[in-house]
Formats: structure tokens, sequence, C-alpha cells
């Protein structure tokens, strides 16, 4: 009995040990909206189209993201280009451009698949609304040129908004 | 084994295949592929791109499918070391300029290039210098855009120009690097078959101006289809994505095209989405014209007709229809006005043609194992494009003769071993003298423009043919001479010698099922002529009407006297499309009500009182019927809010007490398929693939026509024919259409003889006059007719020629200078 009592205490300290220890590290969570964590570079948040050296869009309106997409929710429709009034430096252009965001799965396949580096998944994923429409992207929406960082770390060692 | 097989074995697999059959195609029956760029299964073999190589036993070398007949007894290994090394070579050598463009090229993702690199060549190039840059985007055609860059030099395109087309258009211009695809002088390539050259082209090098960029092949929603332009149905695909109109494609079908369609299917579709559609039904009866559902305007339509037909007799009602309709709606719309409505005032055409041949109906594909062609009245290339190439391969390959009796010259001439002129108004004589010379009577052929020498050498190679094919166009044969030929082609029947059959070659989309449906005013469905009632009764119920009606120019008569007060048109535009377009219009002015039931607005639908609208192909299904006697099924492939044809139609019909309900339009075709004679085995599931012929109507009128009616009216003006032409500038092909480049200047045709009488030399402008109708033309002294006549091409609808011409087709003009 004796010896039962020595390894519940054993365990009791050990549970304790896990408590206190965790008491005077840093909290995994984060007091979100207040404080927002910076995601690695390669995260995959809310597409966003690129623009190359030139202005230019670099969006081809080849599809392949759209055919590439497992969930089908990337639109293009492409047009030709003319040659004085350029849109992208191609033959052709995305007239239209759309990802409804609610079907997109965020796996990325449309950013390997596009053969300009021209649609991309960006480290934003504040994708809350609350108006369904306002989900499905156009193409004023992604040609933003996204910052590449708002937040900052704190000393905390969480993050918080700049310009705030 | 026959002695015309041969057996050999390919990569282990014996098969016998017919002798001179080419390797390549030896292997595609057992299913095994040989990578090929240049060779088409019907353009023939080339052998300039080296992408088919194979091993064979015995031979030191590699050998090119394509170009190889098969042997007995050879040993073709097509997946050997030598030959994976082979075909990667080839294509790397193919690839050293081909730009890398697959990501914006039109052809990407159905492209032969794309695919066997992806197979057979190299993962990775060992290139590092630049790319041959070319133009990429040089107009080859208003419609067709060749990307010089892309081009492999295959030589596909210029072989179909000369093998299939036989212009010679497209020619392969310079010598080595420099080779390229192009016309003489920079000339544009606008032949009336161009865009084919788009479909066999293994690279995106022809593009389709009209779909250029504008969505990527995997994208499209394809829908088999068919042509709904001449009598052809040839065969296509409808690409559309999100309800939007994309592009066509052929669809090879043997049977019926060859595997080849016209610029004016590709490209003729505009009128899919023109501002001139009749999108809703309108009615102007109750005063203003206003909008209303359709459902209610058929019902409007349908009750105001019985009202007419109860106070004024069912003889005071009428319906013309359209050889351009599908059988559904032909079928429902006969249904309607004779189970109904009560009468037989049912027509669709304003030429004289009856259903039913007294010899077999051929199909277009019998033209093949003929060895005489005989091609009457008909144009071919301007009114049935897609015959003119089948015709033109089996006479330039030797396996047939041709032979053109007409009263103009056409294209078919250079092609024809006999072409005899006769003329203008002088088919009758012409027809009854060489009936009568093989029933063994003597032929007189005087005063017809042919002569005796000519009908004997005629008559020399029907009778030393084995088996003829007898092409007439029934729209082109004024007043009684369509019944003069059906007696001529019983004559020819009886050569004991010969096998025969005929082709009725009016250029209309399902005119031949116009006539198997009976939108006649004295033939009931299947050809079962009013006169035999109790056939009439067993097949359409005991109410049905049994007294003659009237044919649409009969109805314009009485609409003009008063006695005929309502109208039904469907799909026609009688002021334009019927002879002596000003007097049709007042006569339609006079009628109680007119309705119209159409596609587009036209002349006549803006006389209406009530307007149905009708979706046309591309968005409406059904069956149409071939010049071949092939029914194929013309699928929709765009949406529309607004209900089909026959749904209309139906709703007509239920309005007015029928409780037959249709669910799809093949329970309209299975309707068919139980009423009407000839029809039995068309179904959804027979039709399906390469379609069905249906049994041609039995023909009724065995007698010979009484030769003093055929004799041709004397008169002092020149004798006119109207000729047709392939893009005229009508409502189906708009101002705004791709084609509008391929219309042309109003043009007469004189003979030099008369052209001297009257003073006039070549591009004056003159007058040309009938009656009170004036159609303003240019001169052009060719040979195109015999003295004493003049053609005038139809080239548009304003162009007005159809006024000129009389009742029944026929009429004199005279010429004025401007």
């Amino acid at each position: 009995m004796i010896q039962g009592a020595f390894a519940g205490i054993k365990n009791l300290l050990i549970g304790l040990g896990v408590t206190f220890k965790n008491m005077v590290t840093k909290p995994v969570t984060v007091q979100y909206p207040e404080v927002k964590r910076t995601m690695p570079e390669r995260y995959r948040g809310r597409h966003f189209l690129n623009r190359d050296e030139n202005g230019l869009e670099r969006c081809i309106g080849c599809s392949l993201c759209s055919i590439n997409c497992p969930v089908g929710c990337i639109h293009v429709v492409s047009a030709e280009n003319d040659p004085e009034n350029r849109v992208s430096p191609g033959e052709r252009y995305a007239a239209v451009y759309e990802i409804n965001l609610l079907r997109c799965i965020y796996c990325g396949y449309c950013e390997e698949a596009c053969p300009v580096d021209a649609v991309v998944l960006r480290e934003h994923y504040e994708l809350a609304d609350y108006d369904r429409d306002k989900y499905i992207a156009t193409k004023e929406d992604l040609l933003v040129y996204p910052k590449p960082n708002e937040f900052r770390v704190n000393i905390l060692g969480n993050t918080e908004r700049v310009n705030r | 084994m026959a002695d015309n097989e041969v057996t050999l074995t390919i990569d282990d697999q014996t098969i016998t295949v017919p002798k001179g059959t080419k390797v390549v195609d030896a292997a595609k029956t057992v299913g095994i592929e040989i990578p090929v760029f240049c060779y088409h299964e019907k353009l023939g073999s080339l052998g300039c791109c080296r992408m088919c190589l194979v091993e064979v036993e015995k031979m030191p070398k590699l050998m090119t499918a394509c170009t190889m007949d098969v042997g007995p007894d050879m040993v073709v290994k097509t997946t050997t070391e030598r030959v994976e090394k082979a075909q990667k070579g080839v294509l790397e050598f193919t690839l050293l300029n081909h730009p890398l463009d697959c990501p914006v090229c039109d052809k990407g993702g159905e492209c032969p290039l794309q695919n066997n690199t992806f197979k057979y060549g190299p993962g990775d190039t060992r290139m590092d210098f630049q790319r041959a840059n070319n133009l990429k985007a040089a107009p080859l055609s208003p419609v067709i855009t060749l990307d010089r860059e892309r081009c492999i030099a295959c030589q596909r395109c210029t072989r179909y120009s000369e093998v299939i087309e036989q212009d010679r258009a497209l020619v392969m211009l310079n010598r080595g690097f420099h080779n390229e695809v192009g016309t003489f002088n920079n000339e544009p390539y606008d032949t009336r078959f161009s865009g084919n050259v788009i479909d066999i082209c293994p690279v995106g090098a022809l593009t389709n101006t009209q779909f250029r960029f504008k969505a990527r092949t995997w994208d499209l929603t394809n829908s088999d289809t068919l042509c709904a332009h001449c009598g052809c149905n040839c065969n296509m695909t409808l690409g559309v994505r999100t309800n939007k109109f994309m592009r066509i494609e052929s669809r090879p079908n043997d049977y019926v095209d060859d595997g080849w369609i016209c610029d004016k299917a590709r490209w003729g579709y505009d009128f899919l989405e023109s501002k001139n559609r009749i999108m809703e039904a309108r009615t102007t009866l109750d005063g203003a014209s206003k909008t209303l559902p359709v459902k209610d305007a058929a019902a409007q339509a349908a009750n105001a007709l019985k009202k007419i037909a109860d106070e004024h007799g069912p003889g005071s009602i009428g319906f013309i229809g359209s050889p351009y309709g599908t059988n559904e709606e032909l079928y429902l719309y006969q249904k309607l006005f004779r189970q109904q409505l009560g009468t037989n005032n049912i027509d669709h055409k304003v030429y004289a043609e009856t259903p039913g041949l007294p010899i077999p109906h051929y199909d277009v594909s019998e033209i093949e194992t003929s060895d005489l062609v005989l091609v009457i009245a008909s144009d071919p290339t301007e009114e049935l494009p897609i015959l003119d190439l089948r015709i033109k391969k089996v006479v330039t390959r030797g396996n047939a003769k041709l032979a053109v009796l007409n009263d103009q010259s056409t294209l078919m001439d250079r092609y024809a071993h006999l072409s005899l002129r006769y003329d203008i108004g002088a088919a009758a004589q012409v027809f009854a003298a060489l009936a009568n010379t093989l029933a063994g009577e003597k032929g007189e052929v005087q005063d017809t423009g042919i002569t005796g020498e000519q009908l004997n050498s005629l008559m020399d190679m029907l009778k030393s043919s084995k088996k003829t094919t007898i092409i007439y166009n029934p729209a082109a044969l004024t007043g009684q001479s369509v019944d003069v030929l059906k007696h001529l082609l019983s004559e020819i029947g009886k050569i004991s010698s010969m096998e025969c059959g005929a082709i009725p070659a009016a250029p209309y989309t399902n005119a031949v099922g116009a006539l198997d449906m009976g939108v006649l005013p004295n033939y009931y469905p299947g050809g079962v002529p009013l006169a035999d009632a109790e056939a009439v009764k067993q097949q359409s119920g005991e109410n049905s009407p049994l007294e003659a009606g009237l044919s649409a120019m009969e109805m314009i008569e009485k609409a003009n006297s008063g006695e005929l007060k309502a109208l039904l048109v469907h799909r026609a535009n009688p002021v334009v499309d019927f002879p002596g377009s000003k007097k049709i219009a007042d006569a339609l002015k006079k009628l109680d009500l007119l309705i119209v039931h159409d596609m587009l607005e036209t002349e006549t639908s803006q006389l209406a009182g009530i307007v149905l609208p009708s979706n046309g192909p591309g968005h409406d299904d059904g069956t149409t019927t071939n010049i071949g006697g092939r029914v194929q099924f013309r699928k929709g492939g765009l949406k529309t809010t607004n209900a089909p044809d026959w749904k209309i139609i139906s709703m007509m019909a239920k309005t007015l007490g029928d409780e037959t309900d249709y669910i799809t339009s093949f329970s309209v075709t299975d309707e068919i398929a139980k009423m009407v004679p000839g029809y039995g085995d068309i179904s959804k599931k027979s039709i399906k693939k390469m379609g069905l012929a249906r049994t041609a109507a039995q023909y009724q009128n065995g007698t010979k026509p009484d030769s003093a009616k055929s004799q041709p009216a004397k008169s002092d003006g020149l004798k006119l024919r109207i000729a047709s032409y392939l893009f005229a500038h009508d409502k189906i092909l708009d101002a705004d259409s791709r084609l509008a480049h391929q219309f042309k200047p109003s043009t007469v045709h004189l003979h030099e003889d008369d052209a001297k009488k009257l003073g006039l030399k070549n591009g004056d402008d003159v007058i040309v006059v009938s009656g009170d109708t004036q159609v303003r033309a240019e001169v052009e002294i060719s040979g195109k007719c015999n003295p004493g006549g003049v053609v005038l091409p139809r080239i548009s609808d304003e162009q007005g020629v159809l006024g000129l011409a009389g009742a029944d087709g026929i009429s004199s003009v005279e010429i004025r200078k401007a």
C-alpha cells in the first residue's frame, strides 16, 4: 500500500511538473484578434495574381490552374491581347479570373500548375466576411499587391498588427 | 483467305487486312498506335515527318509505316529500342524550333504534337540556343490565322488543298529552312472548304480566328450535332462554354460528309447570337404590339386559327412550313393542321417535287462505289458543297465518270467527262428526249441547245456503266420538269445491265424529311397520296381530311383574292424566298391573321399578327433527313429559356384538344417511327452514331407526263435562271457574319451573242427587269449559259432576284442599261 502511495505521489509530481513548466513557458495560443500570428512564408492562404516587372499582369489566361483545381473553384475567360494596349506580355490574357474562396481547399495546385508564376497563395488568412458574394474573388481583388507582412512580433513573442 | 487479303504480324499480333492497306492503318485495327503527323487517312501517304518509323524484320533500316503497304508474312515491331530511339530523335528535331507556347496555344489539350511528345518524346531538351522566331499571327484569310512559328511543315494542309479541295490554293513556299505554308502572291486563302485545314493541322499553326484565345479545348462542352445549312447534314461538333457558342469542328461520318465540313458550316453560325433573333412571343392582335409568354401566345394562335376555321371552313387557313425544320417540327405541324384544324393546306416549298423515286434512293456514300455520276440541274459546289468534294474524290481517283446535264456551267464541268448544257427552260424537253431515246423511241432535241450526238454519248455512258448515281436538284427544275425527270429516272432504271439510284439534292437542310413528313397539300406522311383514302384513314385516323389542299403558291394567290384568311408560317420567309416578292407581301397583308413562328426577324415576321419564337439549330433537339435519306439526330448545345419548337406546336395542339404528351423530342421521334411509313426503324438508339437510312417512300406517279405541257413557253425576253451562291448575304449570314468577305456583288451572266445584241460589255451596270421588279447587276459575259438565257446568282436578300421569277419559276427578263 505504501508502495502504491509513493507511485501516486511520483505521478502527481510528474503531472504538476508539466503544469509548472507550462506556467512559465510561452503560451501556444494567441489572443486573436488582438494578437495575430505570423505565418510562414510558404503558408497557403488567400490567392493573389502577380504582376511582372513592367507592371503587366503575369497571367496569360491559360486555364491550367482551373483544370488542375481539384474542386473546380477557378473560372478563367481569356481574350486576345491588343498589341498596342497590352494587359499581359503573352498573346492572350485573362479577361475574367475568378476564384470561389468558399469552395477552395487551399491545396496550392493552382500555384504549382501556373506556367508563368502568376497565381500565388500568400500568408493572408483572415478571410471571414458577412456576405457570401464577397467570396468570389475577382481580378480586382486578386491583382492587389499584397504587403508581405502586416504584423510584427511584440515583446511577448506574439504578433500584432502594424499601423494600428 | 481471299486473294485480296494479306496476313502479317504487328507486335506479335497476327492480323489479316485488305491488300494495299498501309501498315499504320493495319496497326490501328488491332489497337496498336503508331504516332503520325503528316499521315491522314483521307489524304494518303507522304512520309515527310518520319514520326511513324517502325522496325520490319529483314529490312536493314527503319521504315515509315505510313508509306509502306502491308506485305504477306511481314513482321512489324513498333516498340523496340531502335524504334523508340528514332521516335525520340524525330521529336527532338520537330521540337527544335517549335515554340513552347502550349499554355497559350489554342491547340493545347488536343494537339498531336503535345500528345506524341508526352508519349514518345524526350523528357527534356538538349538545346540551349534561341529558337527561330517567325510571324506569330499571320492572317491566312479573315477566318484563319497562321502561326508560322508553330508550323512543323507536315504538309497536311497543302495536301488537303491539292487532294481534297483540288485547287492548290495553299502550297508550300520556299525550300529547306525557309519552307513555309502560303498562298500565291499572299492572296487570302478563302475557298469554300478552307476551314478543314484547322482540324487536320497536327499543331496549333492553323487556328480558327473566331475561336482564337477564347477558351481552352478542355473547357468546352462539345455536343455532337449536325450542320443546319444545306441538305448534306454534315456531322459537326458544337463547342460551347458557359452557354456561349465557341466553335465548330468537323466530326467524321463517312456515310455523310467523309470527314469534312464547308466554311459555311464552320463559320455560318453567328446567327446563334444574332441581335436579330426573335426571343419573345408578341402579338399585335389587340392593337399595339405587346410581348406575352410563349405559352399564352401559342394558345392564342391556336384559338384564333380554330375560330377562323370554324367561321370560314377549314379551307380558309393554311400552313407554310420550311425545309429547314426538323422532322419532329414538321410532323407535329402537319398533324396539328390535319387532325385538329382539318385542312390539307399544308406545304413547304415553291418547286414541284413529290415524295418517292422510281429508282432506289441512294445514300451519299453510294457515290464512292458508282462508276458513273450523273448530275442533273444541280450545282453541288454552291448548293451542297460536301457533295462536291465527294464527287471530285471519286472522279479524280479514276473510280467513276462524271456526266453533267445542266442549263448553266458550274465548277463541276471541270471534272466532267461529258458536260451537256441545255437552254434555260428546256429541261423538260431534254429529259423527255432522253427518256424517249432510252425507251427506243425517237427523242427530239431541237431548240434545246444540245445535239442528238451529245444525247447519244450520254446514252452510251449510261449504258456502259455498271452502277450509276443520279443527282438532281428539284428546286432548280421549273414547272413540271420534275415529273418528266422522274419518268426519265424510271426509264434509266429499266437498263438491266446497271444498278442505279438517285439523290434528290434540294439544297435545304431537311428537304427530304419535309416530303417524308407529309408537309404537302396532296400527300400524307410517308408519301401516302390523298387519292388512296383507305391508306390515309388507316394511317392517320378516320377524321383525316381528304380534299386536296393548296400548295404554297396557291395559298398566296388565295390570300390575295381573300379566300384564305389565316396562315401560319414556320421558319420560312415567303416575302423574300418565294417568286414574286412584292406580290407576296401584298397578299400576306390582306390576311386576317398571319402567325409567324421563326428564329430570326424576317420581312414576313414584320407583317405578322402573332410571332412565336423558334430556337432553331444549336438550341433545339430533333432529327433531320439528309439528301441521301439518312436520318440523323441534331442535338442542341446551347440552353435557352424558350420552349423548343416541338413543345410550342404541342401546346397549340393541346389547346385544341390533343392529349398526347411529349416529354422530349424523342417522344415525337418515336411517334414518327410508329406513324410514318419508312421511318419504322428510327429510334434514339438506332440513329445515335452514324444515323440510319430510312426506307424511301413509294413512288406513286409512274405515268408518262404529257409532253405537250412540257414545251417551254415562247417569249421574246431572255430566259432567267436564278443560280445559288453558297455565301449569300441573307438572314443567316448577316452583315456581321465572319464570312462577310465572301459576299459577292450582284452579277448577271450573259452569253457573248446576247451581250453583243444588247451592246453590253463586261462590267456594265444594268437593270434586270421583269414586270415591275428591277434588279441591279453587273454584266459578266461568260459561257455560263446558252444564248437566249441569263444566269443571275442570288447573292443577298436585298437583291430581290426572286421578284423576277414567275409563279412557276420560269420567267423571261429584259436587260436595260442603268
